[in-house]
């Protein structure tokens, strides 16, 4: 939670800490299930770490022009390598196909970015009054946002909405399926 | 013997929710006519503008959680009347609209509602304000000059006591002119005998108590007694400090709230003082020139373990004072006259 709220304040930043965690990610989820089984367990550790901090660093070099995006990401840059290391060594089996440990890689680090990419938009329109160095008149300016408390109670109301719109579309599934049974049970 | 069935409760008090808050808004009345009388009908504004936010806020938010609406016990309308007063009267509606949402959507209904929050709704909305607009937040509009309902650039703003003593200057008023309100600052905040009128009328009507109040503004003292930020003799010092920003309506509003407040005596008035005496702790190392709403919220996180300390104490002291009673301490018999005895 930390990397989607505390350095995530433009949306340039949002999508660059998207790619480092995808970076540190998948490459590890991909090689877990290729070879983490024959990896001893006393190597794991330096195998996962050596993988996550080689993809982050690449990314790194590849956007090393972005010395001021950089900065402000700042110790969550290492921090990312480090949750893509811990990531694959708390998976106590990994995927055995390396098709489906790309698919869950890719999904987590989708899901990442669009709750960073929205985070990121929002507070950097309202708090900062620009989208993406572009500055826009913003219908009014809450400079709190930038804080990361505020991410932190944003994140608790996206929690509880998406909460609420999953509630929803399982109680229709649920009639639904109601439904379905008692017409089924009148039929016979 | 007629028995006669009821339904509970059988014991019935003339106090509730809506006699208490009735008796807030009661005391906020004052205040408001002091408001319009200094800075004109603007005040007004706000306060309704306040009322309606907050109370349209707090029905909205027992709806999506289910509940029916219920905004007749005043809680929503207390909060949107308080906030302003904390504010200047130059405050934009925005600031009051962002104000609101924040203490009722955020510090309030998240936690369960009324009778259930952690936090001072009000102390909550302003302090998220004073955040977002520090600038606005700490610009005072200066008494007897007239707002227009809609604020401009051509208002003249100025600072308030609070900044100077930040800055370690003594601020150029005189002390009467603080105790009348006749000096920029909060709405609300400066009147500091209408203020102390509204406490008095809460204690007699029995809906707040002494205790907090005054241990609130002893420790409040005590730490401007012996830090004290002006080169003046100590009590002038210590009446500056307290006379200046939200520490008097923070006495009588804020910190009396009976929901984020300990329940019983001992822990109330080590809340009150430890309240106190974080305000002014923080006035000298805070970033803002009035850090009592910030020192609330914290004591507000403490309470829930100042109550189990204070339930500790008295099952202690009920304790003592049983045995006490079954095992008195028995007094020595006096040295008999044996001789006496023998004859």
């Amino acid at each position: 939670m930390p990397f989607v709220i505390v350095p995530t304040l433009s949306l340039r930043a949002g999508l660059l800490m998207s790619a480092f965690l995808a970076a540190a990610t998948i490459p590890s989820a991909v090689l877990a299930s290729l070879v983490g089984r024959k990896i001893p367990p006393l190597f794991s550790l330096p195998f996962y770490g050596a993988v996550s901090t080689g993809c982050v660093l690449l990314l790194r070099l590849c956007v090393s022009g972005q010395a001021l995006l950089l900065e402000d990401l700042g110790v969550y840059v290492p921090l990312a390598a480090f949750n893509g290391m811990m990531l694959e060594l708390a998976l106590v089996h990994p995927r055995r196909r390396a098709s489906d440990a790309l698919h869950d890689a890719v999904m987590m680090c989708f899901g990442f970015l669009l709750v960073a990419a929205f985070l990121s938009a929002l507070r950097e329109f309202l708090g900062s009054g620009s989208l993406w160095g572009v500055p826009l008149t913003a219908p009014i300016r809450i400079r709190g946002l930038v804080l990361p408390f505020s991410g932190f109670i944003l994140i608790g109301f996206l929690s509880a909405l998406f909460r609420r719109v999953d509630s929803i579309i399982i109680g229709r599934m649920l009639r639904a399926s109601r439904r379905t049974a008692k017409q089924g049970g009148d039929a016979v | 013997m007629k028995l006669r069935t009821q339904n509970p409760p059988h014991i019935r008090s003339r106090e509730s929710n809506l006699t208490m808050m009735t008796d807030i808004v009661i005391a906020t009345l004052p205040l408001y006519a002091m408001a319009v009388y200094y800075y004109g009908t603007r005040a007004l504004l706000l306060g309704g503008f306040g009322v309606i936010v907050s109370s349209l806020a707090d029905g909205a938010c027992q709806l999506l959680a289910g509940k029916i609406p219920n905004i007749r016990d005043l809680s929503g309308a207390v909060t949107g009347l308080l906030i302003p007063l904390l504010l200047p009267a130059s405050a934009g509606y925005s600031m009051i609209l962002l104000a609101a949402l924040f203490g009722i959507a955020v510090a309030k209904q998240p936690f369960g509602g009324m009778g259930q929050n952690i936090f001072n709704p009000a102390a909550a909305g302003t302090a998220f304000a004073m955040i977002c607009w520090p600038k606005s937040a700490f610009a005072y509009p200066i008494p007897f000059e007239r707002l227009p309902a809609m604020v401009d650039d051509t208002v003249r703003l100025v600072s308030s006591p609070a900044y100077s003593l930040s800055l370690g200057g003594t601020p150029n008023i005189d002390l009467l002119d603080m105790l009348l309100g006749n000096v920029p600052g909060p709405m609300g905040g400066t009147n500091i005998l209408v203020l102390l009128t509204c406490l008095i009328f809460l204690i007699v009507r029995k809906t707040v108590g002494l205790a907090m109040p005054a241990a609130f503004l002893g420790g409040a003292s005590l730490v401007a007694l012996l830090t004290p930020r002006v080169d003046a003799p100590a009590l002038t010092a210590v009446a500056y400090e307290l006379m200046s920003g939200l520490l008097v309506i923070g006495a009588v509003f804020l910190i009396n709230d009976p929901v984020t407040s300990p329940k019983r005596t001992l822990p109330k008035i080590f809340y009150g003082f430890g309240t106190g005496a974080l305000s002014v702790a923080f006035r000298h190392i805070g970033r803002y020139e009035e850090s009592f709403l910030f020192a609330l919220l914290v004591m507000n996180a403490t309470v829930w373990i100042i109550d189990v300390w204070g339930e500790h104490l008295a099952h202690a002291m009920r304790r003592k004072n049983r045995e006490f009673k079954t095992n008195p301490p028995v007094s020595e018999p006096a040295e008999q006259d044996v001789g006496a005895a023998q004859k």
